[in-house]
């Protein structure tokens, strides 16, 4: 009942609003303009590069965050004593709230006052301008995103790691398979499932990037490192277009639904295969 | 425009009772803001760059409101950009960070470092920054923006209003405990100027109380000079009018945008085929004739000035891959 009332209710009503001229400052749904709205989207140069600044955003920090959780939890793993004090550190970032995240990264980065700046002008470098230039933001805020985030995937690993049952590896020590051997024989092929969910989870949770964007950035400079949610939150919030910005989440739902389509039968076929 | 008094006086820009001395034209505020980044070591002055495209606009709209220029007419249908104008006002301030008086890249929680440090002398900044450096140790004061352009002084303002929404149901006795309500509030605006607002009622803003609040005060005249964002359905504070534009303002060359018309060669291959002679329409900002879907969309935008030209002489690259980098309209 719940699910109905917040989930499936504004959803709805989101799809239905998307062929009307709604705005948010007014009752009622407005005049119905049939596909206008989506004809709009499909042909706004804004929508598509703020789409385009997700999907970039989604490879700088996809990558990165699966392969180093995975090493991470493999070390973890690894260590003998402390162990619980080495999953505390590296899950530890996970929970600080984006706000303080974001204001610890400004000071890091800010030009003028920054740590990071500071640091490369002491070594005798020009330190680049790591928010104020469109590529530079992008890989400020990927790591950002990486130092912050990457606890949730390490502990998926952590518990993957865990349910391999131990006889495996005494089998393969016994075998006299070397740790690297091992690492490639028998710890990623039952990770598999691990690794593919984290990488799917990683993928939707990237492409949905709005908070840390639109705090140390604010999709600048200019629109130029703008993100689709950014997008759409300034269509539907500050110009209080709601059919207009309902489209566009439509048409950006529809997107990710097919990555994960994709994704899923991929791994379907690939697992029929093997 | 904040300034900080220890850097001023050092730098001889006050007089002898303690207040700056008045700045006319640009050649004079640069000659102050050079005078105290001698003393500050850093900076002359400062505003934000990065991360506050409404600043970036506040900025600019003041020199280019001094400068005669306006932005939008017939409410945000139409666009009234005077590049010359705003071309001018744009080179003055590339040339206030170009030779370092300014940075040229600092996000707000840098520019109240740097000034409140003492490493800046000037900050442009609106009024509600007060309260921020209050709450330091700096010794500052705040006076209008300097009259730089123009006959007349003029500077970015925005304000606060109460609206009371039409509503035929509401009953008389409602909405004279609104009205009521709304009227202690405006009476009691010294509370609001503390947030260093200039009270609207004048009532307040003539009284002895008031005018002796200081810096609130020194910088009532700016009431009188203020400019609105132009009346728009998407301009106003925090609006994507001032997204947009700051953005321009401060954001990197942008892309180059291509006029939205076909090239000859998708006209013949696969687009539609243009009107005989297509030609940018300068009163209108647009190509004609243009979908009303898309000038709806956002406010139109208009083509560089190299695209405007290579437009006119217009030759079609050979080749495939040449073609696409050059035409926006097709991909073939």
């Amino acid at each position: 009942m719940l699910y109905l009332l917040f989930l499936i209710g504004p959803a709805v009503y989101g799809l239905v609003m998307s062929f009307f001229n709604a705005t948010s400052v007014k009752s009622g749904l407005g005049e119905a303009v049939g596909l206008a709205n989506y004809r709009d989207i499909f042909t706004s140069s804004d929508f598509w590069s703020s789409m385009g600044h997700t999907v970039w955003f989604t490879v700088l920090t996809t990558p990165p965050l699966v392969i180093l959780a995975f090493v991470f939890a493999v070390l973890a793993e690894r260590v003998r004593r402390g162990k619980a004090l080495v999953r505390f550190i590296f899950f530890a970032p996970f929970v600080l709230p984006v706000t303080s995240v974001t204001m610890i990264f400004t000071w890091l980065y800010a030009g003028q006052i920054g740590l990071i700046p500071h640091w490369i002008d002491a070594l005798g470098m020009t330190p680049p301008n790591l928010l104020g230039e469109t590529k530079w933001a992008f890989i400020s805020v990927a790591a950002l995103t990486v130092w912050w985030t990457l606890g949730f995937n390490f502990v998926f690993f952590l518990a993957g790691l865990q349910e391999i049952p131990t006889d495996v590896y005494e089998a393969a020590a016994i075998d006299g398979s070397s740790p690297a051997r091992t690492l490639r024989s028998v710890t990623l092929p039952l990770l598999r499932p691990t690794i593919v969910l984290v990488t799917m989870l990683q993928i939707i949770a990237s492409m949905q990037v709005f908070n840390q964007m639109y705090l140390m950035t604010g999709g600048g400079p200019g629109t130029s490192t703008r993100p689709v949610m950014e997008f759409i939150y300034d269509i539907g919030f500050s110009d209080y277009r709601a059919g207009y910005a309902s489209a566009a989440t439509i048409v950006y739902f529809v997107i990710v639904a097919v990555v994960s389509v994709v994704w899923f039968l991929l791994r379907r076929h690939s697992r029929k295969a093997s | 425009m904040f300034y900080n008094e220890t850097v001023c006086r050092k730098a001889g820009l006050l007089d002898a009772d303690g207040s700056l001395k008045p700045i006319h034209g640009p050649d004079e505020l640069t000659a102050a803001l050079r005078a105290a980044q001698r003393v500050t070591g850093h900076y002359g002055g400062v505003v934000a760059v990065t991360n506050d495209p409404s600043t970036n606009l506040r900025f600019f709209a003041t020199l280019y409101y001094q400068l005669g220029g306006t932005f939008l007419a017939d409410h945000g249908t139409k666009i009234t950009i005077d590049d010359d104008l705003a071309i001018k006002a744009l080179t003055y301030l590339r040339s206030l960070t170009r030779s370092g008086l300014m940075p040229s890249s600092v996000d707000p929680t840098g520019v109240t470092s740097l000034f409140s440090t003492g490493k800046a002398g000037f900050l442009f900044d609106g009024e509600w920054q007060i309260p921020t450096y209050e709450a330091t140790s700096l010794k500052f004061n705040v006076v209008p923006v300097p009259h730089l352009y123009g006959p007349k002084l003029a500077t970015y303002a925005d304000s606060h209003s109460f609206v009371i929404p039409t509503n035929g149901a509401m009953d008389a006795e409602r909405r004279s405990h609104a009205v009521t309500f709304i009227k202690s509030i405006l009476q009691n605006s010294r509370t609001w100027a503390k947030g260093g607002h200039i009270p609207a009622w004048l009532p307040v803003r003539d009284s002895a109380a008031f005018k002796a609040m200081k810096p609130q005060a020194n910088y009532v005249a700016a009431a009188d000079a203020a400019q609105y964002d132009p009346p728009g359905w998407y301009s106003g504070a925090g609006s994507e009018f001032e997204n947009v534009v700051g953005a321009a303002i401060a954001g990197p060359s942008p892309a180059p945008r291509r006029p939205r018309v076909p090239c000859a060669r998708c006209a013949t291959a696969c687009g539609p085929t243009p009107p005989p002679n297509r030609r940018w329409d300068e009163e209108q900002h647009t190509w004609p004739p243009q979908s009303s879907m898309t000038a709806r969309s956002s406010a139109p935008v208009r083509p560089r000035a190299a695209d405007r030209a290579a437009a006119a002489t217009r030759t079609v690259p050979a080749g495939r891959s040449a073609h696409r980098s050059w035409c926006s309209t097709c991909s073939s």
